[in-house]
């Protein structure tokens, strides 16, 4: 097992995905500090905002730069879910499985190590941004504000379990169907809100036949952008449970897969 | 009999209705070359997988180092395949790639990968990306990946396929060197059935499915009719004195004709055609081929 995480962790950034995506991240994140920057340089009534808008002195706070970046998805998001989904079936889309696969005692653990590996690169993704957002404060918001430390220790915390819970998701689907394609579909979805949209349509479907349940609740993408700075754990209850589900679902769903189906 | 490394019974792989192999009880001894014969969709990749770990069968039961059931698991590790195409990340290197599997297996070091690439004459390939190989260099690293861990079997499907003579030449020049230097058990598929009977010692053949024939490649020399080839003046005459003592023979062209007889008659057909008045100007004996054989046996001119 930990030889294959070797392995995985090896070939990790030594693609060409891995610095394209870091090149990214930094122009997203760089793009939207000096877009806020010009807008709240052409805002008059900043100064008045309390601390719990995010804001010191007319200034962004570090904690309400991510929440309005990270904490909204979009191509933050995306370029995780590409990076992952290229990555995690980069064994199946270029055979490289079928020379490992039968010196394996078990293919699930093949599976575990996509997972651990993912979850690695989630966390570090989510670092890189941290720092990119710390370099963007200073350069654009002429500082790092932090009103709050452990609030902010607390909502990166969550941002990133939450996080998890949604490239497992994806990973998951991308190792099942095996493909590329449909993984960075169901990721361009998940990250760009489209799949509430379509949550949407199937709710208003389901109130038609008076079945009273939003499918929106229960979904990682909800979950993560319901989350904010200000607000309590034990207010996120369903939100943890939901990606709590959605980690274990995956996990047992794609080990199931490598262990039952033949490899090619 | 030596012993055997790998023996399935009754082996079987159904794909809805379709039995892609039906019964397979194969053999392949220890040290040996084991050439699998079969055309397109006979069976012999999904027959690999299974044995490989990466396809389960239907059925039938597969014997390998002397263990069956759930402990082939713990014997997997022996075995290294090349199955199809190779399976390589073509934005790194030959080096790079074989690293991964090192790295898989718990037997990174970097002197015995650069031994693993030289073994298949890539110890000089740097830094150049897999994706740049030519076709031939490709395989042979799909070579050295399947060394990795070293195997005491080595599965290769179809491993010269596509590969230009001096391709086919290297590739066959590592097979021999591992199966002679490296004691290494083979278990090897071709479509140039030519090229297979310069390394096999054994031989499968399978047809939709179903293995027809397994023999040694001494077996096999014997099984291949031998036919005498006479290029003569007058052929009526010929075919009265061959007719009368009793051969098969037929006519390739004017004056040149194949007589169905062993090397031990060719004196006796010489005699015999001179004495009655017809005169010999070229008279060789020659062996069917293994295609011709196989052939034959699967009774088409499909591709092989």
């Amino acid at each position: 097992m930990l030889n294959l995480l070797r392995m995985d962790l090896h070939r990790m950034p030594r693609s060409m995905a891995f610095k394209v995506i870091a090149i990214l991240l930094v122009f997203e994140t760089t793009l939207t500090a000096f877009t806020f920057s010009y807008m709240l340089n052409h805002t008059s009534d900043i100064m008045e905002m309390p601390a719990s808008f995010g804001f010191v002195d007319g200034k962004l706070t570090l904690g309400m730069f991510v929440q309005m970046t990270l904490g909204q998805l979009g191509d933050f998001a995306l370029y995780l879910a590409i990076f992952v989904v290229l990555f995690a079936n980069g064994d199946f889309s270029t055979g490289f499985i079928k020379t490992i696969a039968g010196q394996v005692k078990s293919r699930g653990m093949l599976a575990i190590s996509k997972f651990i590996s993912v979850a690695i690169y989630t966390i570090g993704y989510i670092a890189f941004y941290t720092v990119i957002a710390i370099v963007d404060c200073i350069i654009f918001f002429d500082g790092v504000r932090v009103p709050d430390m452990g609030e902010l220790i607390k909502y990166m915390l969550l941002m990133l379990y939450m996080y998890i819970a949604m490239i497992f998701l994806i990973t998951a689907i991308a190792l099942i169907f095996r493909s590329n394609l449909i993984g960075i579909i169901v990721g361009i979805l998940i990250s760009t809100g489209l799949l509430s949209a379509i949550l949407g349509l199937v709710n208003i479907l389901l109130d038609k036949l008076n079945i009273d349940l939003d499918l929106k609740k229960y979904t990682v993408t909800r979950s993560i952008t319901s989350v904010t700075l200000t607000g309590d754990l034990s207010d996120y209850t369903r939100q943890i449970i939901v990606c709590a589900v959605y980690i274990v679902v995956s996990l047992i769903a794609t080990i199931i897969s490598y262990n039952k189906r033949d490899v090619a | 009999m030596a012993e055997l490394l790998l023996e399935t019974d009754r082996l079987t792989k159904t794909f809805g209705k379709h039995k892609a192999v039906n019964e397979v009880s194969l053999h392949v001894e220890r040290g040996s070359v084991y050439g699998f014969i079969g055309k397109n969709g006979a069976g012999k990749t999904t027959f690999m997988k299974m044995i490989c770990g990466l396809s389960a069968p239907t059925s039938g039961n597969i014997t390998l180092f002397g263990k069956t059931g759930s402990e082939i698991r713990n014997e997997r590790h022996k075995i290294g395949c090349l199955i199809e195409d190779p399976g390589i990340f073509p934005k790194l290197s030959a080096f790079e790639n074989v690293r991964l599997k090192c790295l898989a297996l718990g037997c990174y070091k970097k002197e015995y990968v650069q031994g693993l690439l030289e073994k298949v004459g890539l110890g000089d390939t740097k830094k150049k990306q897999a994706g740049r190989f030519s076709l031939g260099m490709r395989q042979r690293l799909g070579i050295a990946l399947a060394l990795v861990g070293q195997p005491e079997l080595l599965v290769l499907d179809e491993p010269i396929n596509g590969l230009d003579p001096q391709g086919i030449a290297e590739v066959r020049d590592t097979i021999h060197s591992l199966s002679q230097d490296g004691g290494i058990t083979i278990l090897i598929s071709s479509h140039i059935l030519d090229e297979l009977s310069k390394i096999a010692t054994h031989y499968g053949i399978i047809n939709d499915g179903v293995l027809i024939r397994e023999m040694s490649s001494a077996q096999m020399l014997e099984a291949r009719t031998d036919g005498i080839s006479i290029v003569i003046d007058n052929f009526t005459k010929a075919s009265e004195i061959l007719t009368g003592l009793g051969y098969e023979f037929s006519l390739v062209e004017p004056f040149h004709i194949s007589v169905n007889a062993d090397k031990q008659n060719a004196a006796r057909i010489n005699r015999a055609l001179v004495t009655g008045g017809v005169e010999v100007s070229e008279l060789s004996v020659h062996s069917e081929d293994l295609e011709s054989y196989y052939l034959k046996l699967t009774g088409g001119v499909q591709n092989a």
